[in-house]
């Protein structure tokens, strides 16, 4: 379809004192042929509106609006049906650059082409159309799994829920009491766990399956065909979206040599205390007799490095529970809790108060170093930094190790590095490849075996392990994005939680799958491009099997065919564009957004040649953060050198690098690329974009030199969105740098 | 229930990280949202700190992208300077009667700016903790959604002076706009309030309010913030100068049956935080952290642990009980005992940080039916006697941002089932 | 300390001290903002934390052995700042309660003097003692041909048989006392961490000096924020009680001594001008106006908060008593002496045989009562003196490792404790 783009300058907000909008009309209609450019005074205001949408009626279906920053007045200038270009002339240009200058004017004509090249090259994305369907499948049928069940399935969704135990209710089930969950915070309450079962089993929408596991699950979100194996026979089923709730196990107590465990028969850990709480009286493992003197070591193999190095939350609290359970039974029992740090959050500080109150239950803040027995498998435990004033030893009938939760989770990306190595091995290839893969089945041998969702990816058969194998990504503001589209990670699998804590995350988990499902059924993304509705489509033909865009999208979205040409899943997609950055074919492409259509952008910038001391830099930053940023400078009113022109990108990683061979030949004299933070706190929305881009402008060096271009044109920063004060010094500084060294020798060829 | 359609509508009370979760989320799953702010601006609290703990990020990095959502969200509106003043009916037909109050500038705003060159008046800065003015005419931060002016009605001298009104020139300044309510119908309530800081000037010994060196966490935020009142720089009140010695004092008014019983929980990684602000700025100064208990669950114990590798850091088990001045100067000597040693340890200090607790700032003057359940320290029931009024975040329970945020989900995913019914 | 202790949690020991006041005990988190607050509590053994964690754990040795108790005057500055409302001030009084009762000797002695139903049975062990003197009287005064009695009260009592039986119980029982106070230094020395600190050592002459400057003066009770008022109860009392002891020790020499030894003639019974009347009787009223204002304080802060218990209360009621039937004594003296008529006479010789009674179990039972504070708080003033624990030292933690060490003046060093 032809496109009849139509421009509009407003003239407000200092635009109009600021530039010749006579001029940049001229660019718009005469030089980029435009339909029709009109400026306004103030564009946003109704009068600016009824114009353009009077245009539009006449038949314009591309709009330019040339006013501010697209982050604002976004409903004002939303055309339904038609295409809207936003160019920033106010943040960007107006606002951090000198008034009436040349060089603004310049910068401003540059932004306006680049506004139109995009609008004429880019086209309105259609949704794909795919069958959805909508149940949710619940993995783990502990209280997150439940909790997660019995809420989609009250908004309308039908649930298969598979539980790899015979019962449902997970450890809740097990355990007698836990601490309380409302106020007052003070005594020990049953968990109402079995209402729970019985409302699970008893739901119309809500398919249960347990004894069962998860035998494998092919296709994508909307489209998982997943089948169960349960005693010996395999069914199968539909789903859309999965919430992994597998929970927790308590880590591995035999590890404990140094506090007693295995050695001594009278030291258990807090889940078996909690099995002695269920027979109603504490007695000891050795000989029966009623143990009297109990003695809780607190963070047992937790916050060590040499076990887990982090905190399981809920210790603390379980064991001043079972303290108070113990006293309860025997009035003549005694609780001694040594402690590194009591831990009773919030309204806990009441449950806290209640244990002390208690005479019979002991606390002091100790380093315990060991457990021996003293006779009779009595016990006697060592510890040091106390508040009693140096090392202390105490007797004890029984000693209870409160060992941390470990999750229930399979790191997928080494299972697949497994794989893939096995398979390397079996092939029998010779050299040092080989080699490297026998040591690498051998360092992941111990996974053998432990996939839980046997998920047919190239990049693994389960949730990418974060860090201590919990498998989230983005856990401070967006806690339920995993790197998976669709598969929401909820409960102690996620992160050491208690059960109330995990139930509000199995609600969460629900809705983010009913979300999902619906979005997809639209076509559209899920976070963090919500409701995008381009997706990207690969032009086969062109596919050299190179392997880089399944190898870097971070959600797994491609798998391979036997020949290794990617297989795309729309559904699993997050729209960043990683891969499009990674095809060195530039075969991928969005409708929107395109390596072509921002080639052609970086074409369009007017390049003075070399005598007019006038360089040219180009600016590629993350629209996320670095964008923002670069508004608020504006905002602000701090300048910045007006020889650089920036093009947003979805993500660094989306960045290809002919982007950069493109605008030296061009003669663009440097490149400048903003990214998020990458790394172990990466701040990227998708996670390695700003990394992946670290390593591709290391390959860009190499071409630099080969070109016998000084390497320092491309430079690469990462920068936090609060940085927009630092934003205008680092563009300052590449400008002079740049002209330091000199103009780009390629310029006007 | 078709996806496209509406699923029901809610009501969002509170503009803070729970509050735009929740409306975000239930939005996205179909339901249209009426988000109510008691500020000017959304983002509550979170807005006035300068990095999360513990990937010491800026919150203005996710806000981003929910403010986008919330921007391009054609079920979500927004009603700032706004609170709920009475909520009537029961599960599935609540009528919410919000008040909202004038802001005196309206949409047309372009936040261009012009207004404030020529406003005469000046304003304490709440959201720098008034460490810093504003014009009476104002833009509550850089990044401020809606990015909307508005006037402090209790500075400006209003239409005998309409400098402003003059200077703009989207006519988008009504100095007498008028206080207006608005009935929503709607199938459910999510309360969202969040917090307040303790107000540190009650603790006795302490010395907030009269040392000028003693300074609040939120204070801290502010000074460590790019956008605060120093441009980011952490420096003393008194005279503006850097600091060598730095005393965090951990539960100060907190679990402490005086002053607020309950422990806030997020504190103590707060003030570690803040302890890296200041080694950021200052690789050689003395931190010293003094504690009870040093709260860092789950994985929060490994940026316990980086800290504790800190050489000048040092981590004192002891509460301190007396803040004084040593000098006019300002310099400041904090008092506690060591409990592992069992010495009593006096340190002179520049600065003082106390980490002051959270809040629950309740739910203001709203009249409900039926009325709400709080527990004894005032944070609202995970049960409500009615089915579709809700709690989320820190109004339930003192929590970081990741928990809030999971929480409102949770909310947000309750709240469609008063729509479904 | 390098060995590691092992510890024998007591949880009797700490319901005796729950059910003797200190009942909040348990609630101490160990935040340790009493060891701050306590303006008495100095840098190198600060208190009272340790001894909240002790005693919660029913440490009764460690606390038995902890001259740090007795340098608590119960000022509650540290209850009232508690954050969990544990009130260590209450504790620390129990606590001292108990360790009275672990020195006494005879032990059971400190068990009973402190219980109320044992009341009768002390009150009647001084009464019996008196009657058998009396009745043995006569025979005594021909045995060892004793002159005749002159003085009011002298013909009901002769002051040779009140000496003779008050020196002799009260003697024992100074005995007990002493051992006791043995036993409490010998132990403090023991447990003392201090001890090998040499540098911090003062010589015990010094610290003696230092200790009566410090009582004499009351200058801990000075510091204490929370109840100033008892202050000035206390001052009163001590030295109400101080004149009158000191006093009747003179009747004493007046009358045996001096005749016996320097051939002064005795000048008893005394004139109402009498520098040494006017001094027993400004005594008596100081006595009994400090124990009043003493007993309506606790009433006051019994209402508030508790705390008091029969330790305290037998131990004040009764001095009050001792000044109110001695002041009483002497009034009756002066009304029935001059008419010489039988009614005033035998009322008079009764309420002075009550007198007698009270005095009797005041000095004999001392050790035993709270009155024993005056030797074991002595004795631990003197050994904090000594043992340089009452030193204050600033610690200024410059930063992580290093913690410098910086003593104040010496003159400081008195003032500080």
């Amino acid at each position: 379809m032809d496109k009849k783009v139509a421009v509009y300058i407003c003239q407000g907000c200092d635009i109009g004192s600021s530039l010749d909008v006579e001029a940049l009309s001229t660019v718009a209609t005469d030089e980029c042929d435009a339909a029709l450019c009109r400026d306004h005074e103030c564009l946003c205001g109704e009068a600016g509106r009824e114009l353009i949408t009077q245009d539009i009626e006449g038949g314009a279906n591309a709009v330019v609006v040339a006013g501010c920053s697209p982050r604002f007045m976004p409903d004002a200038f939303a055309f339904e049906g038609c295409q809207v270009e936003r160019v920033n002339l106010r943040e960007h240009v107006v606002w951090s650059h000198e008034p009436n200058d040349e060089d603004t004017q310049m910068l401003a004509a540059d932004y306006l082409r680049m506004g139109i090249v995009r609008a004429q090259k880019a086209e309105l994305p259609e949704p794909f159309e795919e069958e959805i369907d909508k149940t949710i499948l619940v993995v783990g049928g502990g209280v997150t799994g439940m909790e997660a069940a019995v809420n989609a399935a009250g908004a309308g969704y039908d649930v298969v829920l598979v539980e790899k135990e015979a019962e449902l209710g997970g450890w809740s089930a097990k355990f007698a009491k836990t601490f309380p969950h409302r106020s007052p915070y003070r005594d020990p309450q049953p968990i109402p766990v079995a209402d729970r079962i019985t409302e699970v089993e008893g739901h119309d929408r809500i398919t249960v399956h347990t004894g069962t596991t998860i035998e494998g699950i092919s296709g994508q979100p909307g489209q998982f065909d997943v089948s169960l194996r349960s005693n010996g026979t395999t069914t199968a089923c539909r789903a859309g979206a999965i919430v992994q709730a597998t929970g927790w196990k308590p880590y591995d107590a035999s590890r404990l040599d140094h506090l007693g465990y295995g050695r001594c028969p009278n030291v258990i850990t807090n889940v078996q205390m909690e099995e002695l709480i269920a027979l109603g009286e504490i007695k000891r493992p050795s000989d029966g007799k009623a143990a009297r003197r109990i003695a809780f070591v607190q963070c047992a193999g937790s916050r060590d490095q040499e076990h887990l190095p982090y905190c399981s939350g809920v210790c603390c609290r379980v064991s001043i529970k079972q303290a108070l359970l113990a006293r309860e039974f025997d009035a003549e029992s005694e609780a001694y809790v040594l402690y590194k740090d009591i831990r009773s959050p919030g309204q806990y500080e009441d449950f806290y108060r209640r244990a002390q109150e208690d005479t019979g239950i002991f606390f002091t803040k100790a380093n315990v170093v060991g457990v021996e027995e003293s006779g009779d498998h009595n016990l006697l435990v060592e510890a040091e930094d106390t508040l009693l004033g140096g090392k202390i030893q105490v007797e004890a009938d029984l000693v209870v190790l409160a060992t941390g939760m470990v999750p229930v989770a399979a790191d997928g990306e080494g299972l697949r590095r497994y794989a893939d190595a096995k398979a390397v091995v079996e092939k029998g290839e010779a050299g040092g490849q080989l080699d490297a893969a026998k040591q690498t089945v051998e360092d992941l041998a111990h996974l053998e075996g432990t996939a839980i969702l046997n998920l047919d990816y190239r990049q693994g058969p389960d949730l990418p392990g974060f860090k201590y194998d919990f498998p989230d990504s983005h856990f401070i503001c967006f806690p339920y994005e995993t790197r998976r589209t669709g598969i929401y990670a909820a409960g102690c699998v996620r992160a050491p939680n208690d059960s109330q804590a995990s139930r509000e995350d199995g609600a969460g988990a629900a809705l983010k799958a009913i979300q999902s499902v619906d979005l997809l059924s639209r076509g559209a993304a899920v976070h963090p491009r919500w409701g995008d509705t381009s997706y990207p489509e690969f032009f086969l033909q062109r596919c050299t099997q190179c392997k880089r865009c399944t190898e870097e999208c971070p959600f797994g979205t491609l798998n391979e065919d036997v020949k290794g040409t990617p297989q795309p899943n729309p559904t699993r997609c997050r729209r960043c564009g990683i891969c499009m950055g990674a095809c060195p074919e530039r075969i991928i492409s969005f409708k929107d957004y395109s390596v072509e259509i921002v080639s052609s952008m970086i074409k369009s910038v007017e390049i003075p040649d070399e005598f007019e001391e006038k360089p040219r830099l180009l600016g590629l930053l993350c629209e996320n953060d670095a964008y923002p940023a670069l508004d608020t400078a504006g905002l602000k009113r701090i300048q910045h050198s007006a020889y650089i022109r920036f093009i947003p990108v979805r993500c660094l990683g989306s960045v290809n690098i002919v982007w950069v061979a493109d605008a030296l030949s061009r003669g663009f004299d440097g490149i400048l690329l903003i990214g998020c933070k990458s790394g172990d706190d990466y701040q990227c929305h998708f996670i390695r974009g700003s990394e992946l881009m670290g390593t591709r402008s290391d390959n860009i060096r190499e071409k630099l030199k080969q070109l016998a271009l000084e390497e320092e044109r491309v430079r690469l920063e990462q920068l936090p969105i609060t940085d927009w004060d630092k934003l205008p010094q680092i563009i300052n500084e590449f400008a002079e740098e740049i002209e330091e060294i000199g103009m780009n020798p390629f310029k006007g060829f | 229930m078709s996806t496209n359609g509406t699923r029901g509508k809610v009501v969002v009370v509170g503009g803070g990280i729970s509050g735009i979760s929740a409306a975000i989320e239930a939005s996205e799953a179909g339901c249209d949202v009426v988000l109510v702010e008691r500020n000017p601006y959304l983002g509550g609290r979170v807005a006035q700190m300068n990095q999360y703990f513990p990937k010491l990020c800026p919150p203005t990095c996710g806000l981003e992208i929910n403010l986008r959502r919330i921007r391009t969200s054609p079920r979500i509106q927004c009603l700032t300077l706004a609170e709920v003043e009475k909520v009537t009916g029961g599960v599935g037909a609540y009528k919410v009667t919000v008040l909202q109050h004038p802001r005196g500038v309206n949409d047309k705003c372009t936040a261009c700016g012009a207004c404030v060159d020529v406003c005469p008046e000046e304003r304490g800065d709440e959201f720098n903790c008034g460490m810093a003015s504003t014009k009476a005419i104002y833009l509550p931060f850089q990044m401020a959604h809606p990015p909307v002016f508005v006037i402090d009605a209790n500075a400006c001298p209003g239409s005998s002076c309409g400098k402003c009104v003059s200077a703009c020139p989207y006519d988008a300044i009504d100095i007498d706009m008028k206080p207006k309510t608005v009935e929503l119908d709607v199938q459910a309530v999510i309360w969202a309030t969040g917090w307040d800081p303790y107000d540190a000037r009650k603790i006795e010994g302490l010395g907030f309010g009269t040392h000028q060196n003693v300074i609040t966490n939120l204070m801290m935020e502010r000074l460590a913030s790019p956008g605060g009142p120093t441009g980011g720089k952490i420096q003393r009140p008194s005279d503006g100068k850097g600091v060598e010695r730095v005393a965090f004092v951990q539960c100060a008014g907190s679990r402490d049956e005086n002053y607020l019983k309950h422990c806030s929980g997020v504190c103590c990684l707060g003030s570690l935080k803040q302890a890296r602000y200041v080694r950021e700025q200052y690789p050689d100064a003395e931190i010293s952290v003094f504690y009870i208990d040093i709260r860092a669950p789950g994985r929060l114990e490994d940026f316990y642990a980086a800290s504790q590798q800190d050489e000048k850091l040092t981590l004192i088990k002891g509460k301190v009980a007396r803040i004084s001045e040593v000098d006019t100067a300002g310099n400041l000597e904090v008092e506690a005992e060591d409990t592992l040693s069992g010495e009593r340890v006096t340190q002179q200090v520049d600065l003082v940080v106390l980490a002051t607790g959270l809040v629950p700032a309740g739910v203001g003057g709203a009249d409900v039916q039926g009325g709400l359940e709080f527990d004894e320290h005032g944070f609202l029931a995970d049960e409500q006697p009615s089915g579709g009024l809700l709690a989320a975040g820190c109004a339930k329970r003192p929590v970081d941002v990741g928990a809030s945020v999971r929480d409102a989900t949770g909310a947000a995913m309750k709240a469609l089932h008063s729509c479904v019914e | 300390m390098t060995e590691s202790l092992l510890l024998k949690p007591d949880r009797k020991f700490v319901e005796s001290i729950v059910t003797s006041g200190g009942g909040d005990l348990k609630k101490c988190f160990q935040c340790a903002t009493c060891s701050v607050v306590c303006e008495l509590s100095t840098s190198r053994t600060p208190f009272p934390r340790k001894e909240m964690a002790w005693a919660q754990w029913g440490l009764k040795d460690k606390l038995f052995a902890d001259p740090d108790i007795w340098r608590c005057y119960q000022c509650n500055d540290c209850s009232t700042k508690c954050p969990r409302g544990a009130r260590p001030g209450d504790v620390l009084a129990a606590v001292r309660e108990q360790a009275v009762k672990h020195y006494a000797v005879p032990h059971f002695l400190g068990v009973w003097v402190n219980q109320i139903k044992r009341l009768p049975l002390l009150i009647l062990i001084p009464v019996i003692l008196l009657a058998v003197a009396l009745v043995a009287r006569p025979t005594l005064e021909q045995a060892f041909a004793f002159g005749p009695p002159h003085g009011f009260y002298a013909e009901m009592v002769p002051h040779w048989l009140l000496i003779g039986l008050f020196t002799f119980f009260t003697g024992l029982a100074f005995l007990g006392a002493v051992v006791g106070v043995m036993r409490f230094w010998r132990a403090m020395a023991k447990a003392d961490l201090l001890a090998d600190q040499s540098d911090n050592m003062v010589g015990f002459v010094p610290s003696v000096m230092r200790t009566v400057q410090s009582i004499f003066s009351h200058a801990k009770f000075g510091k204490c924020g929370t109840e100033a008022p008892r202050r000035w109860a206390h001052i009163l009392a001590f030295y109400g009680f101080l004149a009158l002891f000191a006093t009747t020790v003179w009747a004493v020499i007046d009358m045996y001594i001096n005749p016996r030894f320097f051939g002064i003639d005795s000048m008893y019974p005394f004139g109402m001008m009498h520098p040494i009347k006017i001094l027993a009787n400004v005594g008596a009223v100081l006595l009994i106006v400090g124990c009043y204002r003493a007993i309506r304080d606790r009433i006051r802060r019994q209402a508030e908060d508790g705390g008091s218990t029969s330790f305290d209360w037998i131990f004040v009621w009764l001095l009050l008593a001792v000044g109110v039937t001695g002041a009483v004594t002497e009034i009756l003296r002066l009304i029935a002496e001059p008419t010489g008529a039988a009614v005033p006479l035998y009322t008079a010789y009764s309420v002075y045989f009550v007198h007698l009674v009270l005095v009797f179990g005041l000095l004999v039972y001392l050790p035993y009562s709270k009155f024993a504070h005056i030797v074991y708080r002595t004795t631990a003033l003197v050994y904090a003196e000594r043992s340089g624990r009452t030193r204050e030292v600033r610690l200024l933690e410059a930063g992580a490792a290093t913690s410098m060490r910086v003593a104040e003046s010496g003159g400081q060093t008195v003032n500080s404790d």
